[in-house]
């Protein structure tokens, strides 16, 4: 039986792969290809766009940062304040959505990707309202539900596939 | 499967803005409407992940998917009624 933390693993790079790993292939199958059902249906509803991360930016996004951070340091400096850069983990937590959508596996960071990439430097345009928070709910559905998956394959791997 | 057909022909007679061709995944589906019939299919795909995680046997699968997903649907209908109702009376009574 191959260690869990690789079953983990795999099972992040491919939703479903952790139990194919350790020999349960009709559970891979349906658990995989489910979540990643989802996962496309999100992006199908809400538009690429749905996939938003704070590390991952258009040409805009960036250049809008970069002012607002530029904007603080000129106000630091007026009151004589040492400039603090903005924490990784508050800046991580100021899109929370992409921990859970991120959790479906690379799918996710390449979808994050083509969407600030696709149609020049604004990236693929943003969803609105309802379409938009369903499209968001789906995607990081799909990626808590790969979480389970993770969890449960790495488990069954440490007690021989068995629960 | 009675609830899906139906699901698909409300989103197959959804009205699509005839101005701009949709482009799927691109721009978001043209659902605005009847977004709320989109959380069944979620509904489908949460309950067969859970039950293909939780059974022991996956023969067991489907009927345990269409157990859970029959009470989600109908878990889900009954707070929108009673929060249906919620609104009314309280609309009555201002």
């Amino acid at each position: 039986m191959p260690p869990p933390p690789l079953v983990a693993l795999v099972g992040w790079l491919v939703p479903g792969a952790g139990y194919v790993m350790i020999g349960q292939r009709a559970r891979g199958a349906v658990v995989g290809i489910t979540i990643l059902l989802i996962f496309v249906a999100g992006l199908l509803i809400g538009g690429v766009r749905v996939i938003d991360s704070s590390y991952i930016e258009s040409v805009q996004q960036r250049q809008e940062r970069e002012h607002t951070e530029a904007d603080a340091q000129r106000d630091a400096r007026r009151m004589n304040r040492a400039y603090v850069p903005p924490n990784p983990i508050a800046r991580t937590l100021q899109k929370p959505w992409f921990i859970g959508q991120a959790l479906a596996g690379p799918v996710a960071i390449a979808a994050n990707v083509v969407a600030t990439r696709w149609g020049g430097e604004n990236g693929a345009p943003f969803s609105h309202a309802r379409v938009y928070e369903i499209g968001v709910l789906y995607t990081a559905v799909a990626g808590m539900l790969n979480l389970m998956a993770i969890i449960d394959s790495a488990y069954r791997a440490s007690n021989e596939g068995d629960r | 499967m009675t609830t899906l057909v139906a699901v698909a022909m409300t989103l197959a007679s959804a009205p699509v803005d005839a101005s701009s061709s949709f482009r799927p995944f691109w721009q978001p589906l043209p659902v605005w409407n009847y977004w709320y019939l989109l959380l069944v299919p979620l509904c489908l795909g949460v309950s067969i992940v859970y039950k293909s995680i939780k059974c022991h046997r996956m023969r067991q699968v489907p009927k345990e998917a269409a157990v859970i997903f029959g009470m989600i649907l109908a878990g889900m209908t009954f707070a929108a009624v009673v929060l249906l109702v919620l609104v009314r009376v309280m609309e009555k009574a201002r």
